[in-house]
C-alpha cells in the first residue's frame, strides 16, 4: 500500500472513528472518492468526504438566499464552464448592480492552497466565503448572523442542515463546514498534461515545444503540477496599480502591488487576466512578459522580459491549453443541483 | 473475512477513542462535585485611582488627549481561563472563550461552570484569543463570525471592538478594531493574577465572583489623538501600543463571596 494509500485506507478512517467516539458530529458515510495523482504534493486542507454534506455545500454554492436580496449565488461569479472563474467578465456584479474591486478567482484545488484571495489575506479554507458573503460589493451580508437568521426560517435548509449536523440550530460554522466540503471536492487533475504525466497520451510537437518554454521561462512561479508556488509576485504586466495588492494585509513597501501567483490550470478557460482583469486573452498576457519592465519590485526573472518570438508563443499557449481540465468543468458533481 | 476486518477495525478505532479522548487528570478532585463562579469586570475612566465609571452613550473627555468621546460599542475577548488550587496544579477551562459586552444586560459578567469545587489562590486568562483559534477555520460560541468580532478579508480576530462619535474625529465617528496573532504586532496578551491573600472557595449552590479593574481610557495614554488616528481596522504597531497600555490595566480587585 503507497504511503498516500495508507493515510486514506487507514488513518483516514480510523481518526475519522475517533472523532465520532469524541462526541463530533460528522457521521462518515464513505471516504473520498476523488483521487488526485500522485505527483501532487500533500493538500494543507483536509477534510473526510460526506456526501450528504456534499450536497448540502452544493446546494448552498448555487443558492441565491446567500446574498442580501436572494439575487445572486456563489455560482452568479464562480461558473463551472470558466472553471469557477466569471463568465469572461472583468470584475464581478454584487447585489445592486455594484462592481467588484478584483476580479473572480477560478476555484479548485482549493485544499492546495494555502491562502486565498489576490493578497492572500485569508488564510483557512473554511472561513474564505466569509468575505464574499459580507462585503458591500458582493453578496452584501453587513450583518452575518441576519443571514444565519435567515437560513434558521428555511425549511428546507433547517432539514438539510439537520440531516447533516443533527443540531436543531444552523449556524454559521456548520455553513462554513457544508461549502468547504463542496469545495474540498473541486479538484481539477484530468486535463491533458496529467494524461501525458501518466503516459496515457502524448504531447503534439508544438505542445512539446511550449512545454520545454514553460519549464525555462514560467516553472519558476507557476510551478508544477499545480501550476503555481502560492507565492506574491509583481508581474510587471501593468504600468499603473490602483490596488495595493499584498500590502494591504502586510503593510510592507516590498509587497506593494504584488499578488497571488494563480494557476496556470484551466487558463484557457479563465479570461480575462490579472487581478483586475484588464488583459483580455491569453496571448496579450504573455506578449506582456517578453517586455522589460522597471517596477522596482518585480519578480526578479522577469527583469529583463522574457525572450519569446511570435512562434514560441504558440506553442507556449498551445501547450497551456493541455491544462484545460474538460472532465472537471463538465463533471455533474459539480454542477447545479 | 471482510467482516472480521472491518470487526478488528473498529474494535481497533475504539480502543484509540478511549485513549484519545481521556485526558490525564491532575490532582484529582476528591469528589465529583462542580459548581460555578463569575469574573466581572468593573471599567474606569481615567488614571489608577480615578473612579469615574465608564460606561457606554456617555460623554467622556480623556485626561490625557482631552478628546470628548460617547461610546456607542465596546467589547472584547477574555478567554483561556485557569485557576490555581490550593495544592498547586492548575484547573482549566474547557473551550474557554467569552465576551465582555458592555451593550448587553450585565454584558461584563462572565460565568464559568464546571469548575471543580476546593479552593483556588489564583487565575490565569487571556486577553484576546490564542493564535492557534484565529487560524482553525470554522468556530462556534464566542468564536462565531456572527459575533463581528472575526475579519473577513485578513483572517483574524478582533480582540477589541470599541466604537462611538467624537467631535475631534475628522468623519465625527471613531473604530477601534484592535486584534494581532502573530509577529511584531502580536497582542495575545496572556494575564495572572493572585487574590491578594483572598481564596476563591468553590463550593455548591454558590457563585463567587472575582471582580477585575479595567480602565478603558488607557488606549489612549500611549496611543494618539482621535484627530489623528480615528480608525484602526487591522493589526498595526499603533494597535499594539493601545492594547499594550489597556491589557496592563486590567487588576485583580476582589472576590465577591
Amino acid at each position: 500500500m503507497s504511503r498516500k494509500g495508507f493515510v486514506r485506507g487507514i488513518f483516514f478512517p480510523l481518526a475519522a472513528i475517533i472523532l465520532a467516539a469524541c462526541g463530533k458530529d460528522l457521521a462518515i458515510q464513505e471516504l473520498e472518492s476523488n483521487d488526485y495523482p500522485d505527483y501532487f504534493p500533500t493538500p494543507v486542507y483536509q477534510k473526510t468526504f460526506n456526501a450528504k454534506e456534499f450536497e448540502l455545500g452544493r446546494s448552498l454554492f448555487y443558492d441565491p438566499i446567500l446574498s442580501i436580496d436572494s439575487s445572486i449565488s456563489c455560482a452568479s461569479c464562480h461558473g463551472q464552464m470558466h472553471a469557477f472563474a466569471d463568465h469572461n467578465k472583468a470584475l464581478s456584479v454584487g447585489v445592486d448592480g455594484k462592481i467588484g474591486r478584483r476580479n473572480s478567482p477560478a476555484m479548485f484545488n482549493l485544499i492546495w492552497q494555502p491562502h486565498f484571495m489576490a493578497d492572500g489575506g485569508i488564510t483557512h479554507l473554511e472561513i474564505m466565503p466569509l468575505a464574499p458573503l459580507t462585503d458591500t460589493l458582493e453578496m452584501n451580508n453587513h450583518s452575518f448572523a441576519g443571514l444565519i437568521t435567515k437560513l434558521n426560517h428555511n425549511s428546507t435548509y433547517i432539514s438539510m442542515f439537520d440531516e447533516v449536523y443533527g443540531k436543531e440550530v444552523i449556524d454559521d460554522q456548520q455553513l462554513f463546514f457544508a461549502l468547504a466540503q463542496f469545495m474540498a471536492q473541486m479538484n481539477s487533475y484530468q486535463s491533458k498534461y496529467d494524461a501525458v504525466r501518466q503516459g496515457k497520451t502524448e504531447f503534439t510537437p508544438l505542445e512539446a515545444q511550449g512545454y520545454e518554454l514553460f519549464k525555462t521561462h514560467c516553472n519558476t512561479c507557476h510551478t508544477e503540477p499545480l501550476f503555481t508556488n502560492y507565492s506574491f509576485q509583481n508581474n510587471g504586466l501593468k504600468e499603473k496599480y490602483t490596488d495595493v495588492g499584498r500590502f494591504r494585509v502586510t503593510q510592507e513597501e516590498q509587497d506593494r502591488h504584488r499578488f497571488k501567483v494563480p494557476s496556470l490550470r484551466n487558463i484557457h478557460l479563465t479570461r480575462p487576466y490579472l487581478h483586475d482583469g484588464s488583459i483580455r486573452d491569453l496571448r496579450a498576457a504573455v506578449e506582456g512578459y517578453t517586455q522589460p519592465y522597471a517596477h522596482s519590485n518585480l519578480a526578479p526573472q522577469l527583469k529583463n522580459g522574457v525572450p519569446m518570438n511570435p512562434q514560441e508563443i504558440d506553442a507556449l499557449l498551445q501547450f497551456l491549453g493541455t491544462l484545460n481540465d474538460y472532465k472537471f468543468i463538465a463533471n455533474p458533481k459539480f454542477a447545479a443541483p | 473475512m471482510k467482516n472480521i476486518k472491518i470487526f478488528t477495525l473498529l474494535t481497533l478505532g475504539f480502543i484509540l477513542s478511549l485513549s484519545a479522548c481521556k485526558k490525564d487528570p491532575v490532582d484529582p478532585p476528591t469528589t465529583n462535585e462542580t459548581s460555578t463562579f463569575s469574573i466581572k469586570a468593573e471599567h474606569f475612566w481615567g488614571p489608577s485611582g480615578t473612579t469615574t465609571v465608564f460606561e457606554l452613550n456617555k460623554w467622556l473627555v480623556h485626561p490625557k488627549t482631552k478628546d470628548s468621546l460617547k461610546f456607542d460599542m465596546f467589547k472584547y475577548y477574555i478567554t483561556n481561563i485557569q485557576l490555581k488550587k490550593s495544592g498547586g496544579s492548575w484547573w482549566t477551562d474547557e473551550e474557554s472563550y467569552y465576551i465582555m459586552d458592555l451593550d448587553k444586560m450585565n454584558g461584563n459578567v462572565i460565568t464559568i461552570n464546571n469548575v471543580p469545587t476546593g479552593t483556588y489562590t489564583e487565575l490565569k486568562y487571556i486577553l484576546g484569543v490564542d493564535s492557534a483559534r484565529n487560524n482553525s477555520g470554522a468556530q462556534t460560541g464566542a468564536l462565531s463570525a456572527t459575533n463581528g468580532m472575526f475579519w473577513s478579508w485578513n483572517t483574524g480576530y478582533i480582540f477589541v471592538k470599541a466604537e462611538g462619535t467624537s467631535p475631534q474625529s475628522n468623519d465625527g465617528t471613531f473604530a477601534f478594531h484592535l486584534g494581532g496573532f502573530k509577529g511584531e504586532n502580536n497582542i495575545v496578551t496572556p494575564k495572572q493574577t493572585g487574590f491578594n491573600g483572598e481564596t476563591l472557595e468553590i463550593a455548591v449552590n454558590t457563585n463567587p465572583i472575582i471582580h477585575l479593574n479595567a480602565r478603558p481610557s488607557m488606549l489612549w495614554h500611549a496611543g494618539k489623538k482621535v484627530s489623528e488616528v480615528s480608525r484602526i481596522m487591522m493589526p498595526s504597531p499603533t494597535a499594539k501600543a493601545m492594547a499594550d497600555e489597556y491589557f496592563g490595566s486590567y487588576i485583580f480587585d476582589h472576590i465577591h463571596r
